[in-house]
């Protein structure tokens, strides 16, 4: 037990050593994403100070970029289940090897999509009221309570499995089965779980025709396992040519599918709504209209909603056409444009219109406010901020650069 | 200060909800039709004016006495000893001859406009007060509708909220 | 140079003191220690502890109603009397509204405000008119702002305030139970129990839920001290209210403020559950209709034509 203790503080000081050292890169890296969330925290106290007045929603549209950015990032989270699908289903070594990356981009992502709700909510001092017992949590009736289980239970699976696995390799132990292979099921459990109830979320509304409707739940899976693993060959990439992580082509090769099938099955599905809504061309159509050619002279988001629709057009040709995603520049980009255009369209692309016509019939329109800006950035650095530091851990341990005892193999 | 504490321990214990004992609804009480005639700075007609003025049954423009007043009522030819019999002139006239004080306008009203006068009798139909349990205080139809000339004039709106204005909302701002 | 009678330049100065006093609030414990006065930084403690509303004993309520009454006398200089009546036995509180009737004169979507302590500034209300299109009954041609003489040609009023479902969506979309339908079928908030989260503005159909996005202004002289816990009490920064049917009123047998406040007769208000009330007669001698009945949140609100 003692050594136990004496092992994991071993662990944290390497990690908070490692953390702490690196090249000019790495410093000028984590000093901007620092600056980022300075910036985003100054605006979200002067949001506590003032009141949501600073931000741009109205009782019209009371949902906005911070919700918009929460739907988005908890999609992200599934760049864990990515790769436990690739090295358990298919029985990829290499892809095992990479799972612990993949947990922790989705432990960022988590994370981004709490602090996004904690931003989100008018009275942050209250947040002990969900508590179950102490607070009063409305379990199982509202969804968003779902979702604070399914997020919350997600994060600490992931958390369990990252620390589990990087700890073992630190210590130079093998990973026992019991402890890490029915967690790692529930984890599959759970991330399937977090995309339904972020759906449910929205369709769940019958006030809102817009999202009233069963094609949601595919369309946000669809659009989870386009952006999660697309942002995952990003980042492996990135740590291959920077950190030498070695990733093996076949890897990559298969997150790319997963992301092409993704973009399909994304565009499919919204031909389909299209279809549907415009051809019978009942009211029902408005919040559609709305987005793709405007309402009654009010167009805000037209541009928006077609920049999107054309990079996501744009990356499942890439990515469809062996030609063009060999090239890796065109890969990078074309998964760029499927992480951007499934921003759009999945956040503020898939909340905003939701409530234009209001259910009054009342066209508000909604662009996010400087503040909001600010402090969706200050998130998404915060995001960045946690992935960086984790990784610069995760790797080296992964991979056997950090070890607690360097030269032997262990303590036996 | 031990009562000041009481909710920072409740926080502690009260776990449970703690059920409020309903109370009993007030007393059904009764409907009352305000009254009239002490609304009537005139009344009773035949004491005062028409003491000394008895009242001239042909069709003009008033100028002299009840100025103003136009008869936009129903049939044009209408006079206005249709309602205020000249022997009478402190009640009204019912069609067929009975009388009713003015605070029993509406009998009068509802001879023609029967339908109405069955959901004013309700509640369904004009303006109330007082309590929904009872005692309520009913209008009668003159309280709101000038039997002369009935047509209810427009009525200019309170201001909307600015953004209600800011916006217009719809499709037609 | 600044003119202390300028009444917007006063507001600008009352909202900045009240903010202020608000963001310690949010803060409690935290930021208490920062007050100087040590009755105030108690309240401040007392309010981000206190429990949700179904758990206060009677003692609990006197305190809490206590410390809320000395807030506004603090801040606002005003004595209120805080009440929280209890739901009537045998009463089901049911609205119906006669279109037919109805010019569109806003007298009740004031007096609302009045009558509940909605913020002026921003405008909150509880309540919209809506300028219908003769031939039409799609909202999405209706219009809110209009101006000039009502009733105009060519156009009917639709008032849209809380439905009061029996199945309420906003309810069930709260993640912490901070609203909830009373016995006698009143949608109410705790306000000190709500955490902000809009998610019952985005589940109503009727748009009746408002949020307040900065600390509700009122003048002194505008705060109404006939106040109900669950109703009309100042709300604090960061909440979500709605209408109550004036609870504070109707459970004493009074008319809601906006019926009484309607100069045709358009409103009609009582017990669902008394054959003799007028709302009772509405629907059993009218032909009534629910707004958005495809939702399924069974409203008692009912809209008619005679």
């Amino acid at each position: 037990m003692r050594r136990r203790v004496r092992e994991l503080v071993a662990f944290i000081r390497a990690s908070a050593r490692e953390v702490l050292r690196g090249g000019p890169e790495y410093r000028r890296w984590v000093a901007f994403l620092a600056l980022w969330i300075a910036l985003g925290g100054a605006a979200w106290v002067e949001q506590l100070l003032v009141g949501m007045s600073v931000t741009a929603m109205t009782d019209q549209v009371p949902w906005g970029a911070y919700i918009a950015n929460f739907s988005y990032t908890v999609g992200l989270a599934s760049a864990a289940v990515a790769l436990v699908a690739l090295s358990y289903l298919r029985g990829d070594e290499d892809a095992r090897a990479l799972v612990v990356v993949g947990q922790v981009v989705t432990i960022a992502a988590l994370t981004m999509g709490m602090l996004f709700v904690v931003v989100d909510i008018g009275r942050p001092d209250r947040v002990w009221h969900f508590i179950p017992l102490l607070g009063r949590f409305n379990f199982p009736i509202s969804l968003l309570s779902w979702d604070v289980v399914v997020l919350n239970g997600y994060l600490v699976l992931n958390f369990y499995l990252a620390t589990y696995t990087l700890l073992a390799r630190f210590r130079g132990r093998e990973m026992k089965r019991l402890k890490y292979q029915p967690v790692l099921a529930l984890g599959v459990l759970f991330a399937v779980a977090v995309h339904v109830v972020a759906a449910f979320l929205y369709c769940g509304l019958a006030a809102r025709p817009h999202w009233h409707a069963a094609v949601l739940v595919p369309r946000v899976l669809a659009s989870a396992f386009g952006s999660g693993p697309a942002l995952l060959i990003l980042v492996l990439s990135v740590l291959r040519d920077r950190m030498a992580l070695p990733v093996s082509p076949r890897v990559l090769a298969s997150l790319r599918v997963v992301v092409t099938a993704a973009l399909w099955v994304n565009l499919f599905l919204f031909g389909a709504e299209a279809f549907t809504e415009f051809y019978a061309g009942s009211s029902h159509a408005a919040p559609l209209r709305y987005m793709l050619f405007g309402l009654h002279g009010h167009r805000l988001l037209v541009p928006y909603l077609w920049l999107a629709l054309a990079l996501n057009v744009g990356a499942t040709a890439v990515l469809s056409t062996p030609r063009l995603f060999a090239r890796e520049g065109l890969l990078r980009g074309a998964c760029g444009a499927t992480i951007v255009g499934l921003w759009i369209e999945k956040g503020m692309g898939h909340v905003v219109p939701g409530f234009i016509p209001s259910s009054l019939g009342e066209i508000v329109e909604y662009s996010p406010s400087l503040h909001e800006t600010l402090v969706c950035a200050g998130v998404w650095a915060a995001g960045a901020l946690l992935l960086t530091l984790m990784l610069k851990v995760a790797v080296p341990v992964e991979f056997g650069q950090l070890r607690l005892y360097p030269t032997q193999g262990g303590p036996s | 200060m031990r009562l000041a504490l009481g909710p920072s321990l409740a926080l502690l214990t009260a776990c449970a909800d703690r059920p409020r004992a309903p109370r009993d609804p007030p007393e059904a009480g009764l409907v009352q039709v305000v009254p009239r005639t002490p609304l009537l700075s005139a009344w009773p007609c035949s004491e005062g004016c028409h003491a000394r003025r008895a009242p001239d049954p042909t069709r003009r423009p008033l100028r002299e006495f009840h100025a103003g007043r136009t008869l936009d009522h129903g049939p044009t030819l209408r006079w206005c000893d249709a309602c205020h019999p000249s022997d009478d002139l402190d009640r009204l006239r019912l069609l067929g001859g009975d009388r009713v004080t003015f605070d029993n306008a509406d009998q009068l009203c509802g001879q023609c406009h029967a339908e109405r006068h069955r959901d004013w009798s309700r509640g369904i139909h004009g303006a109330q007060s007082g309590s929904w349990a009872g005692p309520t205080l009913r209008r009668n139809c003159v309280a709101c509708h000038d039997p002369h000339a009935p047509q209810r004039p427009m009525f200019n709106p309170l201001p909307p909220a600015d953004h209600d204005r800011a916006y217009g909302g719809g499709a037609h701002p | 140079m600044s003119d202390p009678e300028d009444p917007a330049l006063a507001r600008a100065f009352e909202r900045a003191r009240l903010t202020r006093r608000s963001f310690l609030a949010a803060f409690g414990a935290a930021a208490a220690a920062g007050c100087a006065d040590r009755a105030e930084r108690s309240a401040l403690w007392e309010a981000f502890v206190q429990q949700h509303y179904k758990r206060l004993t009677e003692d609990d309520k006197r305190v809490i109603f206590a410390r809320l009454e000395a807030e506004v006398r603090r801040r606002h200089g005003v004595q209120v009397t805080i009440a929280d009546p209890a739901p009537l036995r045998g009463v089901e509180f049911g609205y119906a509204l006669n279109l037919s009737a109805c010019v569109g004169c806003r007298r009740c979507e004031h007096a609302c405000a009045v009558e509940n302590n909605t913020s002026r500034d921003p405008t909150v209300r509880y309540l919209k008119v809506l300028q219908m299109e003769s031939g039409s009954m799609d909202v999405e041609r209706s219009r809110v702002g209009y101006q000039g003489p009502v009733p105009a040609a060519g156009h009917f009023y639709m008032p849209v305030q809380c439905q009061q479902c029996r199945d309420a969506p906003c309810v069930r979309a709260c993640p912490v139970g901070a609203t909830w339908t009373e016995p006698d079928g009143i949608t109410v908030v705790d306000y000190n129990w709500c955490i902000g989260c809009r998610y019952c503005e985005a589940a109503c159909p009727y748009f009746a839920r408002r949020f307040n996005f900065s600390e509700p202004d009122l003048r002194p002289s505008e705060i109404n001290p006939d106040q109900g816990y669950l109703s009309n009490r100042l709300r604090p920064v960061g909440v979500v209210e709605k209408c109550t049917f004036c609870l504070h009123r109707v459970r004493r047998g009074e008319y809601p403020a906006c019926l009484e406040a309607c100069p045709t007769g358009a409103r009609k208000f009582g017990n669902l559950l008394d054959p003799a009330s007028e709302v009772r007669q509405v629907l059993d001698h009218k032909r009534v209709y629910v707004l958005h009945e495809d939702a399924g949140t069974s409203p008692r609100f009912y809209y008619f034509f005679d």
